[in-house]
């Protein structure tokens, strides 16, 4: 059973990504101390993995220039977006260029989703809710039953020690969208991991703002459609989407929790439950 | 390359030097108090001065080693220099100057009065056998008591002993924890070993963990483009893990022959840092099985810049994407340039 450690406020827990914060990390192998004096002294410039020359040639120098501008003609209008995605072959030779786009599934989506006039209607109107209904009865949030299978596997234990045992995705009762519950299924691991051996901490104030970055940095890697409220919304308001993202998980796992386990807040707190993965959501990537 | 694809770093950090008054086993750079190895007063400012001439968009000056506090006087003048510059000043430490409270409080009221933002703490096992663990409580109490914001960064994997139930339960912090709230945030972030002993208990330990996010919720690299990193070689380097001082392609050139713009801006001349930042090392890697027909790994448990030096340590992954990122080349820069605006 989980016992929620009412001292504790936060969990951070695994590979917080933080640049800076925190540089000293992380090797991957045993390297030679000699070999990286040395290379010290070596280059003046560094070298180039992939040169851009490799992929445009001078005539399509340009490229790059039209790409960027082709990006933002798409943020700003959606007329734009839906000729592209309509069809980019025909778009692209319109502006000279020959040849296929292989766009993954991750970028026509977004695309999909610039150029929908419903969606484009939920961000001016700053309702976040009604932009993650639209992109997900559209199709647009990825059900990544992997993602949920693998996660599901990795904290089988924890998650059966909760009194969890989480269905396969293919059992998930319908109206629980999966994506939104699989950051919660990570977080409800971790917390009873770390609170099984009692390594729980403290973790309060300052990064609040950090750790709303690293959400909506978690969400939009798992939901690339999701940018498009960054894109458009700027400042505070942008961060309504994550609010009401994590709101959606924690709900959607409860609700998912009462359908397949009823008596589990009756010994558990409902309200010590939420505001504890609440807590943790936006805390953890 | 004439192009407007660059993002614009936030931040400026230096490592300013390889001395430490800790010789950690495991640490990334190779640290002790025998290095001597530093950036000096004057090309940090100099640094600063061309950064800021260039991008306004930095409001952060972040200062680390090595042990910064082993620059004495110039770590407060440095502090001062990038307050009037109107930056935030972080300087990271492991604290081994904080003895005493007293020693401690006095300390920092100097860099308080110059400039100093904020204080990250490292500790953790391989630390602590340099700095004990007092230390790092006196510093937590003296940066508070003088409203600092404190982030205290522990060192752990899945076969750490030390881990911060030790720091939530010491009843010297109980109140400070309760008190400044807004001002505390301590953080347990991956320590990976780089000594073979270490590194293959670890590895024994992986197979059983279940601590660490998969992978699979680890895409992008965001370390890159946001910070303007320059080490005590004067050697600006993409990015703060270990992979970017062991791999000549993250290693940006020198900043003594070329200046802070064009060292910056020339890695916006390599796709492949554009992909890492924009789909991350774990497709890049799946492409590579792709490409080469070899066989993939479980890299399930990996950190994010381990999966990095997977790539960059074999030149032939290099190869192959060089022959084949063609095939992607478009779609990745669409998706960079659209994510670039969010």
């Amino acid at each position: 059973m989980l016992k929620v450690n009412k001292h504790v406020t936060r969990v951070v827990a695994g590979a917080v990504s933080a640049g800076v914060l925190m540089p000293s990390c992380i090797p991957a192998g045993n390297y030679d101390d000699l070999l990286y004096i040395q290379d010290q002294q070596k280059r003046d410039l560094g070298q180039l993995a992939i040169p851009m020359q490799i992929n445009l040639n001078s005539s399509q120098a340009a490229y790059i220039g039209f790409i960027q501008k082709l990006s933002e003609d798409i943020i700003k209008y959606p007329v734009i977006a839906k000729q592209f995605y309509n069809n980019p072959k025909s778009f692209m030779e319109r502006y000279g260029y020959k040849g296929d786009i292989n766009m993954d599934d991750d970028l026509l989506k977004l695309i999909i989703a610039l150029g929908d006039d419903d969606i484009n209607r939920a961000v001016k109107l700053g309702d976040a809710g009604l932009f993650i209904d639209l992109c997900s009865e559209k199709g647009l949030l990825n059900n990544r039953t992997e993602l949920y299978a693998s996660l599901r596997n990795q904290f089988d234990k924890q998650l059966s020690d909760l009194g969890l045992d989480l269905p396969p995705a293919e059992e998930l009762q319908a109206g629980v969208a999966l994506v939104l519950i699989i950051t919660v299924l990570v977080v409800v691991a971790i917390v009873f991991t770390v609170t099984a051996t009692e390594t729980s901490m403290n973790v309060s104030g300052d990064g609040e703002q950090y750790a709303k970055n690293n959400m909506k940095q978690y969400i939009t890697e798992n939901n690339p459609v999701l940018y498009m409220w960054f894109m458009k919304q700027k400042g505070n308001d942008s961060f309504l989407l994550v609010d009401e993202y994590t709101e959606r998980q924690v709900d959607g796992l409860i609700l998912e929790i009462k359908g397949r386990n009823p008596k589990y807040f009756e010994k558990n707190s409902e309200m010590d439950f939420r505001n504890m993965l609440k807590l943790n959501a936006i805390m953890t990537k | 390359m004439e192009n407007n694809i660059t993002i614009s770093p936030t931040t400026i950090s230096f490592i300013t030097t390889n001395k430490c008054s800790a010789a950690c086993k495991n640490c990334c750079y190779g640290c002790s108090p025998q290095k001597k190895d530093r950036l000096s007063l004057g090309e940090m400012k100099d640094y600063i001065d061309q950064a800021l001439d260039v991008y306004s968009t930095i409001k952060l000056l972040v200062l680390t080693g090595g042990e910064c506090f082993t620059l004495g006087k110039d770590l407060n003048s440095i502090i001062k220099y990038g307050g009037e510059r109107g930056l935030k000043v972080r300087v990271v430490t492991n604290a081994y100057w904080a003895t005493t409270f007293e020693k401690a409080y006095s300390r920092l009221k100097g860099l308080v009065e110059v400039g100093l933002s904020e204080l990250n703490i490292s500790t953790g096992d391989d630390h602590q056998e340099w700095v004990p663990y007092d230390n790092i409580v006196c510093a937590i109490m003296s940066s508070l008591e003088q409203n600092i914001a404190t982030a205290v960064n522990v060192e752990t994997n899945s076969i750490s002993e030390f881990n911060s139930k030790k720091l939530k339960e010491d009843y010297r912090l109980s109140e400070y924890f309760e008190k400044y709230k807004d001002k505390l945030i301590i953080i347990e972030n991956v320590w990976m070993p780089f000594k073979v002993s270490t590194n293959n208990k670890l590895k024994d330990s992986l197979s059983n963990n279940t601590k660490e996010i998969p992978t699979c919720l680890k895409n992008r690299c965001v370390n890159l483009f946001s910070t303007i990193t320059i080490n005590p070689f004067n050697k600006m380097i993409a990015c703060c893990g270990l992979t970017a001082e062991y791999t000549s392609y993250l290693n940006l050139g020198n900043a003594k022959k070329y200046s802070i713009k064009q060292l910056y801006e020339h890695q916006f001349d390599d796709f492949m840092k554009i992909w890492l930042y924009t789909e991350g090392p774990k497709k890049i890697l799946d492409f590579i099985h792709e490409k080469s027909n070899t066989e993939y790994f479980d890299t399930s448990n990996w950190h994010l810049c381990q999966i990095c030096a997977e790539i960059f340590q074999k030149e032939q992954n290099i190869e192959i994407l060089q022959k084949y990122s063609s095939e992607i080349f478009t779609n990745v820069m669409l998706k960079y340039t659209l994510i670039r605006e969010s």
